[in-house]
């Protein structure tokens, strides 16, 4: 990997940092105790379509660890759940893809269900005291992390230009189709 | 030599792929875990966190204004103007009552009690629905330990479970991984809260024989040496008893409401103070039998 492309990705580690700072600071400061959307999953939903399988892998299992600092959800359920997430985006694109909004918004929303079903489900198998179902709370966080994902695929794409053209050729051809 | 024409760098990535996963789920996970690796980030996490706090505190304060400010515009007399300028002036300063009003009952509070505290102001919430923490602008730097109790003027907040230099995360009773040793102030049954999810906990391993009914209140116990003897955690709600099961299933609304709360105490020093007499003249409940009251 070039220093070139590990800046890039040292960048959308920041933006990944500053999604999570500004849903659990900034969020509840102004919109009190409204449902909160998940900025940083169209975040990895990105990287599982855009960036090799490995490469998406290892980068969320990475972020999980930056994760745990906004949580107490244990990494016991957030690796698991994100080797779930990024293999199932990956399969998803594998069979069928397209470039672009119209392709990344409603993804995002299956990927934030799939997200809560997951860990539901791994809670429910491996917790003691596991993760309630809350149902009108998950479709609401999904539906509000459907409308934020175009404002977090604008800035991921502006950070993916700036990758070195050979290394990001396909994903900015994708882009600008 | 490759006898079985593996292509051996992806069977590594297939393996650490998922070695990372099943290693997590051996793990033995407690809040209070906090490895060498994650310092570095959690250090990063407040930091930004604490960076938003203050920019959301200013956008708050210019949206108000702003507002105001078009409130002004539209209006068309002079009088009407000023009467609107008044009522803005009359609504901020109710807001600076209700503030002045929840800084006195902490001061008093405070000066009414031998324990140690130190005041503390939440600025961020946990990243997910289902868990309930919150970061507080105090941390180590202040004298904060993993283990000490979160309170409020009203009740039990929960606990502090990652100090960091100039902040904490506190692990709020409501949240799931959060137990509290509890027990009812009308019939002394006793119990362990645990949350259930945002806004709601439960009374667990209470005995099917014990009389627990909707409207207790449930005191901290002072057994596991966090929250003082007698301070108010939660109201019974509901009690079923269920043929299959040994325990009652009690649930339970926290007396203090996690999303509502902007300061909080942290309890450095208990000083053995023991609040039952103080909070439970609180409730409308029967005085309690002499042989518990001398308990």
């Amino acid at each position: 990997m070039s220093p070139f492309s590990l800046r890039v990705m040292s960048l959308q580690f920041v933006l990944a940092i500053l999604c999570c700072g500004f849903q659990t600071t900034v969020w509840p400061n102004l919109f009190g105790s409204i449902q909160m959307p998940q900025f940083w999953l169209p975040w990895i939903l990105f990287l599982s379509l855009h960036r090799p399988y490995f490469e998406a892998l290892f980068m969320s299992y990475f972020f999980a660890l930056i994760m745990l600092s906004f949580t107490s959800l244990s990494l016991q359920m957030i690796w698991p759940t994100f080797l779930v997430l990024v293999s199932a985006a990956a399969f998803a694109k594998n069979k069928f893809f397209w470039p672009g909004l119209r392709y990344f918004i409603p993804a995002t929303g299956l990927c934030c269900l799939l997200w809560n079903v997951t860990l539901v489900g791994l809670s429910s198998t491996f917790e003691k005291s596991s993760a309630p179902l809350l149902p009108i709370t998950r479709v609401l966080e999904a539906l509000l992390t459907t409308l934020a994902s175009p404002l977090i695929y604008g800035a991921l794409i502006r950070l993916e230009k700036l990758r070195p053209v050979d290394s990001a050729k396909a994903t900015v051809r994708e882009v600008s189709a | 030599m490759n006898r079985f024409h593996l292509n051996l760098r992806k069977v590594l990535a297939y393996g650490f792929a998922i070695f990372f996963p099943l290693l997590s789920l051996n793990m033995q996970h407690t809040p209070f875990d906090s490895g060498w690796f994650n310092q570095p980030l959690q250090w990063a996490a407040a930091g930004v966190q604490q960076a938003f706090y203050l920019f959301s505190e200013g956008v708050r304060g210019t949206t108000s204004e702003y507002v105001n400010l078009l409130n002004i515009k539209s209006e068309i007399s002079h009088l009407q103007e000023e009467n609107q300028q008044l009522r803005a002036r009359l609504s901020v300063l109710d807001d600076v009552q209700k503030e002045n009003q929840r800084l006195n009952a902490l001061l008093d509070f405070r000066s009414r009690t031998k324990m140690e505290l130190v005041a503390a102001r939440v600025i961020s919430r946990d990243l997910f629905s289902d868990h309930s923490t919150i970061r507080i602008n105090k941390g180590k730097h202040h004298g904060l330990q993993a283990g000490q109790a979160v309170i409020s003027t009203e009740g039990a907040l929960g606990y502090v479970f990652r100090p960091e230099a100039f902040s904490s995360m506190v692990l709020l009773i409501t949240d799931r991984y959060a137990v509290v040793d509890g027990i009812v102030v009308r019939s002394r049954a006793r119990g362990i809260v645990e949350g259930k999810s945002a806004g709601a906990c439960a009374l667990r391993y209470v005995e099917k024989s014990e009389d627990v009914k909707a409207g207790d209140l449930v005191v901290t116990s002072g057994l596991d040496n966090i929250f003082p003897k007698g301070f108010p955690v939660a109201t019974v709600e509901a009690v079923e008893s269920r043929s299959y099961s040994v325990s009652l299933r009690v649930d339970l609304r926290p007396v203090v409401d996690p999303n509502k709360v902007e300061e909080v105490f942290v309890l450095l020093n208990a000083a053995n103070e023991d609040l039952t007499e103080r909070f439970s003249m609180t409730q409308n409940s029967p005085p309690y039998p002499p042989e518990v009251e001398t308990r």
